[in-house]
């Protein structure tokens, strides 16, 4: 069938060059704009200031973290926690949030450690199990309209009971190639490092240049709007759920190749933070903006904090306060600014 | 260029819809609509409140499936239908209300809705937005829209520019049908004048169809070739649209020239208080910038009209707040209760017993130490159910279990019963059966009779001859005040539409 061509009055004298009487600019009509105040304004922003404020201060503090065997051991340990935020992302942008998402990581630690050495075809069947429990969610919170909120909290219960299957107790060991893949040792540039950059780098491109992604982020700001475009919400929420659990289960395999062993408990403290690191990179819990950057910029300031803190020699049992302090300021910074950019 | 009629061999008919059906419930949307559009045609679609005009756009649209009926799209009739279909067939519509998605940048939302626009799918980046901005600026010279600017960012004007140009852009080559559903009043005079520039450009070509709905009388005389008329989910007028007036259509959207009743006598009404019990100055409620003023005095029944959506639940939003905060531009004096039309989301309290939802206004009046009397609310519910006719009922069913007309009694009472002294209500007849509406008014005369004062909005013209005045919303300002014999179906209806 071919292209019909474009109906010649739309491509008319208006088509020449310059738009009659638009104010001059590239034909294509994206103005440029100034490249400081769009960085000014930029989502990731904030989390890439604390952040370059936690690592300043690790690096004044601890000269040993300097070195490129420091970074590495600092930062590796953080690279789960980037990828479950990821995860969590998908679900923030479609609208809803995930409030099991750190005991499925146990989950997935659990057959990483107890199925994939012993077993490893009924492990990776396990694994695609686990990606098929995330659809499963999105189904129900779609097709029955049950609340987000209940359904992953009913479901950690579940990944929760699971994994205590798995392994009544902690132990056991990861497979090998677990551990020596989330202890790669490239020349110069320390490995989390490139990890943190590609995944940032996919994640950006899964938002913004996936068609998905910008169905994924439509629906979470209207869903109406994206219907009204002719496509069908369902097929969005389950791509939205279906990344979400494929980041998760990859979450939970490096955590199990960064701990070594397993623990049905291993990721309790990783749900709170992941939400933590959507928001500080920029996300809006409501839905439909989220910055895949800024995750990953949030996710290593959430990370760092306690490291930071362990470093000033300050009780880890001001972790959370911490936490929850540095949350607050950024947010708060966010909304002052946006408030003022509507009334200006 | 004249239209000529279809069926009559040339020009093809891009649409012919016949006896399109629908129902929701017990409520007729449409009850055998026809409709055709011939190429190159411009189609105006009239029709008051529950005429049926967005259900039709609907059904075209593929939204919905009607009942029963046909629909022929450029000669071959249409079954399974939906909104990518519609896309598909070259059918698209612009709203009223935001389509948009705000989340995402302009140029994101052009992506999203050409995807299923037949031959711009594999047109992405940065080749659709030069031909997006070629459209824009060929419909809408001088625009200044950001492409890549965040929806949320746009004025509510820009928003719409940028809808109806999406649209324009995913039109067909040829045979497409553009429908503008009510989307000229959020463009903007400029803007819609531009807008109707191009349309009538088109007409050179004579391929496009465009369906237009307008609460402006004007836009419909003066820039469509053809006019239909809807009544009560019916066609029951097409003709060209040169010859029609604004009295005749005003006529045909079912306004008789029928005067009220007459309620009260003068020395009657002005009896029930000398001072105004509520005054509205400049209070704004939508797009016109001088806002709604009126006033109201004790023992006064003022009716609100106009077609849905003009301001109406704003202002009484307004008033119902400033009865217990500081407004600017309303006063208030005496307690006010508001009666919502919109049960579910508005009015009752969907997990109480029927008893409840009629006490919740005074059972703080009715407790002791903080602690409920049941017995006394008991009573209280027994005696309203009484004299609102809900007998039949148990007071400790849920409120679910009652009709939607029952259920809006239960309101009425709850509101009166609360002993405020004016009431408020935001289309309480909606979806009501014909007795009950009648037993609505009757409570609000009674209630204005003992020196109440009421002002009520409703859809429909009729309900509002038992008023003493009707104050007419369009576009946020009171475009008429119509008082004592004035108040007639055909004045309201020629109010609800500007010029």
């Amino acid at each position: 069938m071919g292209e019909p061509d474009r109906p010649a009055h739309l491509l008319d004298e208006a088509a020449g060059g310059q738009a009659v009487g638009a104010r001059p600019g590239r034909a294509d009509g994206l103005r440029p704009r100034l490249p400081l105040r769009r960085l000014a304004t930029a989502q990731p922003t904030p989390a890439a200031l604390a952040l370059a404020a936690i690592l300043a201060i690790v690096a004044i503090v601890t000269p040993a973290a300097r070195t490129y065997g420091g970074t590495t051991l600092l930062l590796a340990s953080f690279i789960p926690l980037t990828l479950a935020s990821i995860a969590q992302m998908f679900i923030i942008a479609i609208g809803d949030i995930d409030l099991g998402i750190g005991q499925f990581l146990g989950l997935i630690n659990g057959i990483a450690v107890v199925l994939l050495p012993a077993h490893p075809a009924l492990g990776i069947l396990a694994l695609i199990g686990g990606v098929a429990g995330y659809l499963v969610m999105g189904l129900v919170v779609h097709l029955r309209k049950a609340p987000a909120i209940v359904v992953t909290l009913g479901a950690s219960f579940v990944w929760l009971g699971c994994a205590l299957l798995l392994l009544p107790a902690p132990g056991g060991t990861a497979p090998g190639y677990l551990v020596r893949a989330m202890n790669l040792t490239p020349p110069i540039v320390p490995y989390p490092i490139i990890f943190f950059v590609v995944l940032g780098i996919v994640a950006v491109l899964l938002l913004r240049r996936w068609r998905g992604g910008k169905i994924i982020r439509g629906i979470g700001g209207s869903p109406s709007g994206v219907r009204r475009a002719g496509i069908s919400v369902g097929w969005g929420v389950l791509a939205a759920y279906l990344l979400a659990g494929c980041f998760a289960v990859l979450a939970g395999l490096a955590i199990s190749g960064v701990a070594t062993s397993g623990d049905a408990n291993i990721g309790t403290d990783y749900t709170l933070n992941t939400i933590a690191a959507v928001v500080l990179g920029g996300g809006q819990l409501a839905g439909g903006k989220v910055s895949g950057a800024g995750t990953v910029l949030g996710a290593l300031v959430v990370g760092l904090i306690g490291a930071v803190l362990a470093f000033l020699h300050i009780d880890a049992a001001y972790d959370f306060a911490a936490e929850g302090l540095v949350l607050l300021i950024v947010v708060s910074l966010r909304l002052l600014g946006s408030r003022r950019a509507v009334l200006g | 260029m004249a239209a000529t009629d279809p069926g009559g061999g040339q020009p093809t008919a891009l649409l012919r819809a016949r006896q399109l059906a629908k129902a929701y419930g017990r409520v007729t949307a449409l009850a055998g609509v026809d409709l055709d559009l011939a190429e190159g045609e411009v189609l105006g679609l009239l029709g008051h409140n529950g005429a049926g005009k967005s259900t039709l756009v609907k059904v075209l649209a593929g939204d919905v499936r009607p009942d029963s009926g046909e629909l022929e799209i450029r000669g071959r009739q249409r079954d399974r239908y939906d909104p990518p279909t519609s896309l598909r067939e070259g059918i698209v519509t612009v709203y009223q209300d935001g389509s948009l998605c705000p989340s995402l940048s302009v140029l994101e939302n052009v992506e999203l809705y050409t995807r299923n626009a037949p031959g711009l799918r594999k047109v992405t980046g940065r080749r659709l937005a030069e031909r997006f901005e070629t459209v824009l600026s060929s419909v809408f010279p001088g625009h200044g829209i950001d492409l890549r600017a965040g929806t949320g960012s746009l004025g509510p004007g820009q928003a719409q520019v940028v809808e109806v140009a999406r649209a324009v852009l995913a039109l067909r080559g040829h045979g497409s049908v553009l429908v503008l559903d009510e989307a000229t009043a959020a463009l903007g005079p400029e803007r819609a004048s531009d807008l109707f520039g191009w349309i009538r450009g088109q007409r050179g070509s004579g391929s496009l169809g465009v369906i237009v709905i307008s609460h402006r009388l004007g836009e419909i005389t003066g820039q469509t070739d053809r006019t239909a008329v809807l009544r009560n989910g019916e066609t029951i007028f097409t003709g060209r649209s040169a010859e029609l007036n604004r009295d005749q259509l005003v006529e045909l959207m079912g306004g008789s020239a029928r005067p009220s009743r007459g309620r009260r006598t003068g020395a009657a009404a002005a009896a029930g208080g000398k001072d105004d019990v509520v005054s509205v100055r400049g209070v704004r409620c939508g797009p016109a910038t001088e806002g709604a003023s009126l006033a109201l005095r004790g023992g006064e029944l003022a009716g609100l009209g106009g077609l849905v959506n003009q301001g109406q639940r704003e202002l009484l939003d307004a008033i119902f707040l400033a009865g217990t905060r500081r407004r600017r531009g309303v006063e208030v004096h005496g307690t006010v209760a508001y009666v919502s039309g919109d049960r579910a989301a508005r009015g009752v309290f969907p997990g109480w017993s029927v008893g409840d939802n009629m006490a919740a206004t005074v059972a703080s009046t009715l407790s002791r130490w903080g602690f409920l009397q049941r017995r006394r609310i008991q009573e209280f519910v027994a005696d309203w159910m009484t004299r609102l006719d809900i007998r039949a009922a148990d007071p400790g069913a849920g409120i679910g279990s009652l009709s939607g007309g029952n259920q809006q009694k239960v309101l009425i009472g709850r509101a009166i019963g609360s002993g405020a002294s004016l009431l408020l209500l935001d289309d309480p007849t909606r979806g009501v059966d014909a007795t009950t509406k009648a037993v609505i008014a009757d409570l609000l005369l009674d209630f204005v009779a003992k020196g109440g004062s009421c002002l009520w909005y409703s859809s429909e013209p009729e309900e509002l001859l038992v008023c003493d005045r009707v104050y007419v919303l369009l576009q946020g300002k009171v475009s008429a005040t119509l008082e004592g014999a004035a108040i007639t179906e055909q004045a309201v209806i020629g109010s609800s539409f500007a010029a």
